[in-house]
């Protein structure tokens, strides 16, 4: 198979950076960052406040011809109706939570499995890294959100978590891909030749030693796998693909779209599912940016005062 | 060795591109529904075929071969495939597949292929400057602005600009490629004209881009920036623009081909939605409308070039990587 | 050794520092790693530094060419070349001083080269630069064969040559404008024993020919025996002891110069030194260290921070 991973190895921080005080220490990994915290107010504040908000606005406000359509917010309706008479705010309050539930299944599925076959093809290498590279490598080749056109296309009525399950289908290669390379760097690592000396069973070095190394690096990869579940799937519908029996963020705002919500001036329809939705993404950056230097503290001095 | 390597890495693409055709052909084979019969119910519904559904639904299914076995209907499409025929569309019926894919490309490729570069051109440096020591501190504010751009999806980046400058402010056109009345006032007209249809399209896909090129160049010249050769080259007395131009961006900077030429690819079908967007006449497009009609032959077949586009870029980066990074060799494992 | 050197022993300093101290946060505040360092260097001499790694010797270098980065700082002292305050430099000034007055070789040449460049280019650049001409293809042959490297070494990149051969090019750079200068921080201590000695006596080489004054970093005692002319002593970031090399090995006056003294192998003396003995010795001279004692004259030309 084709060596990809071309990206040489920037050389080493050697000791003349040392002397003049370039290569700092390793600082404690800190979680609480500033960042970190702004990233999960806006992820998180959304979801809770939907479900929240369940309690004061009933599902029927969602229904199909509830109210007049497209009025403009008011008392009432404090983000307007829709093109079918629907109000904007409830319909967003009932998608917000389903929106999650298929990015984080996404998210989850892809990374969990392309952990797992990091691992195994990293620490074993032999055929199982064969199959695991052959895999990702191909992959990698295939733009996935052609493939999952067509794939939604074929498969007419996905259900939300079939959706996410086929998103992840595309995510965990290149998941699997970024862990083996860590796994390949670790496995060298004295205390791994110590474990395997001693007679520990590989399933046990692998969940011990291996995976408590990994965490950080797999937080990140799990950020950057719901956002990018999140854009491929409201992309998608934006198409008109994809499930339609449940309320989700990009079903707003494919049906605003394609009901000329944007040329008929009404913003209201629009406008909230998409700002929330960039919300979310703006979040999720934040989050994956503070998990990055808390993985390479370097990173967190360049960021700043430099 | 070096003949070797090649050899491999082009064959490696083959594979690549026969593992998809072969994907989507049973794909769109063995799933339920039958892309013929749907057309035919679809063109009955909206009264365009009488009552001969039956009739035409074989009529059909013989034009496209589908009433041989399915193996040999995929041996027949690879044939074809090979010599560059893509079948024809089922909802245009007479036009060539490629036919279609020929008008679009070269919107999309002129497009994206111009955005991309000034993307990466622009994030690079944003993204070595940001890292660098002597930038200021207000400069690097405002570029870490510009980075939160890479958070957000680049359609609805598209969507936010499509609003503001089109339909609020109305200076720019709201879709298409050129004016659909034509211009006056010669050759130079028409090329502002397609200029000003395409710089929201692109500005929105060079915004995302800008941002994201921006990260990966930033992480990367951090971990050059402690490195002794920078340290070694402002003791030389070198000028600082020196020192950030030809040693720490130019060591920095070969990752990030890596990646121009990974999105380059990708961006090919990224930018569906920017199309759709904007009405623009491209690739995306045109499989958008295909979806909408399962119009299953053109959808294979942009999917295709889409996948060609994406594997060959990588081909390329490949094949021309050791010529660009020293460090690299051919078939080095 | 040359008379040359010899006689240089009581001419003038061409680069004398004096009070230096540099310090790195630590903790909640900072801990000084140079501590009020001065010593001078004279024209066409050799002066080893010496000391164990952390013992400062390396920062001080660092800090002579005025490369200390933060959080590292600079605290108090001057650092005058033919009597021009580098410190005192504005950036610019700085800047054209440096390699063309005082130049490096780096510690670990491995990473020092910069990786996607020629040798021939990265030597060719300070030309261009400070001379403000484009860089003959002969002159860089020429550094390069002074240096003991074939010519077609200007056309290699630097992953394409040995640890030896890398250390040769930085050689070969840092006498490219024959600076007043040079200060080589561990020149060889990344290579092994047989490339050591031909690198060292390359180093050695180029010095006597061109008549330059050298700062040689080290922590190898046997090594600066017979490259150096005067050897300075470093412990927790001060100079405890600095003399000429034949007054330092027959008679070292502080403590902490003798114990480094007996770790140097003898092929006459080959018992080992009890460890309660070196305990012993090792807790006296981290004593007289902390005590912080000025330099004072122990010999002819040879002082010692001792009451």
């Amino acid at each position: 198979m084709a060596e990809t991973d071309l990206t040489p190895v920037a050389s080493p921080a050697g000791t003349l950076a040392e002397a003049a005080g370039i290569a700092r220490p390793r600082e404690p990994r800190r979680w609480r960052s500033p960042q970190l915290v702004l990233g999960l107010l806006l992820f998180l504040s959304p979801l809770i406040l939907s479900l929240l908000a369940r309690l004061l606005v009933g599902q029927e406000d969602t229904e199909i011809f509830a109210f007049d359509p497209k009025t403009k917010p008011s008392a009432d309706h404090l983000l307007g109706t829709d093109g079918s008479g629907r109000d904007v705010l409830a319909v967003m309050i009932y998608s917000t939570a389903p929106t999650f539930q298929m990015a984080i299944v996404a998210g989850l599925a892809g990374t969990v499995v392309g952990t797992a076959a990091g691992i195994v093809s990293g620490y074993f290498r032999g055929p199982a890294d064969t199959a695991v590279r052959g895999i990702s490598d191909v992959m990698l080749g295939i733009p996935a959100f052609a493939m999952l056109i067509l794939v939604a296309a074929v498969m007419g009525d996905l259900s939300l978590i079939g959706l996410a399950l086929v998103i992840a289908l595309f995510s965990w290669p290149l998941v699997a891909r970024a862990v083996r390379s860590q796994v390949l760097t670790l496995r060298e690592q004295p205390f791994v030749t110590i474990s395997r000396l001693s007679n520990r069973s590989a399933a046990s070095i692998m969940t011990f030693e291996l995976l408590p190394n990994l965490v950080t690096f797999v937080t990140a990869m799990f950020v950057g796998a719901i956002s990018g579940a999140l854009a491929i799937a409201i992309g998608l519908q934006l198409i008109g693909l994809g499930p339609i029996d449940t309320q989700t963020l990009g079903l707003a705002l494919q049906n605003a779209l394609s009901a000329g919500a944007l040329s008929q001036g009404l913003w209201w329809w629009w406008l909230p599912p998409a700002a929330l939705l960039i919300l979310f993404f703006l979040g999720l950056f934040l989050v994956s940016l503070a998990v990055d230097e808390i993985a390479n503290p370097r990173l967190r001095k360049a960021g700043r005062n430099g | 060795m070096t003949l070797d390597y090649a050899l491999r890495r082009i064959a490696f693409f083959f594979v690549v591109v026969w593992i998809t055709v072969t994907a989507m052909f049973f794909l769109v084979h063995l799933a339920p529904g039958d892309p013929i019969t749907d057309q035919v119910t679809r063109m009955q519904a909206s009264g365009q075929a009488l009552s001969a559904g039956p009739e035409l639904i074989e009529e059909y299914r013989r034009q496209f071969g589908l009433d041989k076995p399915l193996l040999e209907q995929y041996v027949d499409y690879v044939k074809e495939l090979a010599q560059g025929n893509l079948g024809y569309s089922v909802t245009n019926f007479p036009t060539r597949v490629t036919t279609l894919i020929g008008d679009a490309l070269p919107w999309t490729l002129g497009l994206l292929a111009t955005a991309m570069v000034l993307s990466w051109v622009v994030g690079s440096l944003l993204g070595g400057l940001m890292a660098w020591r002597s930038t200021p501190a207000f400069a690097r504010g405002l570029m870490s602005s510009v980075m939160l751009f890479a958070a957000i999806p680049y359609y609805l980046v598209a969507l936010l600009l499509l609003y503001v400058f089109a339909y609020e402010l109305q200076i720019l056109p709201t879709g298409g490629a050129r004016d659909p009345l034509g211009t006056s006032g010669g050759p130079f007209a028409a090329v502002l004209d397609t200029f000003e249809h395409a710089l929201l399209p692109g500005l929105s896909i060079v915004l995302a881009f800008t941002g994201f090129f921006m990260l990966g160049m930033r992480s990367m010249m951090v971990s050059v920036l402690g490195s002794d050769h920078l340290l070694l080259a402002e003791a030389k007395g070198l000028p600082e623009r020196r020192i950030f131009l030809r040693y720490a961006m130019r060591t920095a900077i070969l990752p990030q081909v890596t990646t121009l030429a990974i999105y380059m690819g990708y961006v090919v079908s990224g930018s569906i939605l920017v199309e759709v967007l904007f009405s623009y006449p491209g690739l995306g497009k045109v499989l958008v409308s295909a979806v909408d009609a399962r119009d299953y032959p053109v959808i294979q077949g942009v999917v295709l070039m889409m996948v060609v586009t994406t594997a060959g870029a990588l081909l390329i980066l490949d094949l021309l990587y050791p010529l660009i990074d020293p460090r690299i060799r051919y078939g080095r494992d | 050794m040359a008379d040359a050197t010899v006689t240089s022993a009581t001419g003038t300093a061409v680069l004398s520092v004096d009070g230096l101290s540099v310090s790195y946060p630590a903790g909640g505040g900072r801990r000084t790693v140079v501590d009020d360092v001065g010593f001078e260097l004279r024209r066409g001499e050799m002066l080893g530094l010496v000391g164990e790694s952390g013992s400062g010797k390396s920062t001080t270098a660092m800090s002579v060419l005025g490369l200390i980065k933060p959080p590292g700082r600079v605290d108090s002292g001057s650092v005058l070349l033919d009597g021009v305050d580098l410190r005192a430099l504005g950036g610019e000034q700085l800047r054209r001083r440096r390699w063309s007055e005082i130049s490096l070789v780096p510690q670990g040449a491995m990473s020092a080269l910069n990786p996607v460049m020629r040798v021939g280019a990265q030597i060719a650049d300070v030309i261009e630069v400070h001379e403000r001409r484009r860089a003959s293809g002969r002159r860089i042959d020429e550094l390069l064969a002074s240096v003991g490297l074939p010519v077609r070494t200007a056309r290699l990149y630097p992953h394409e040559l040995s640890g030896g051969m890398k250390q040769r090019v930085c050689i070969a750079m840092a006498i490219a404008l024959n600076p007043k200068v040079m200060v080589a921080d561990e020149p060889t201590s990344a290579l092994d024993v047989i490339v050591q000695k031909a690198v060292a006596e390359t180093l050695k080489d180029v010095q006597q020919r061109l008549g330059m004054a050298v700062v040689i970093i080290g922590h190898d005692m046997a090594l600066q025996a017979q490259l150096a002319d005067r050897v300075g002593v470093m412990c927790r970031g001060r100079l405890v002891e600095i003399g000429p090399v034949r007054s330092i090995f027959r008679s070292p006056a502080h403590p902490y110069t003798r114990l480094l003294l007996q770790a140097v192998p003898s092929l006459r003396q080959r018992e080992w030194y009890p460890a309660a003995a070196t305990q012993a010795l090792r807790d006296e001279a981290l004593a007289l260290v902390a005590a912080r004692h000025p330099l004072a004259e122990v010999g002819p030309d040879h002082k010692a921070a001792m009451p």
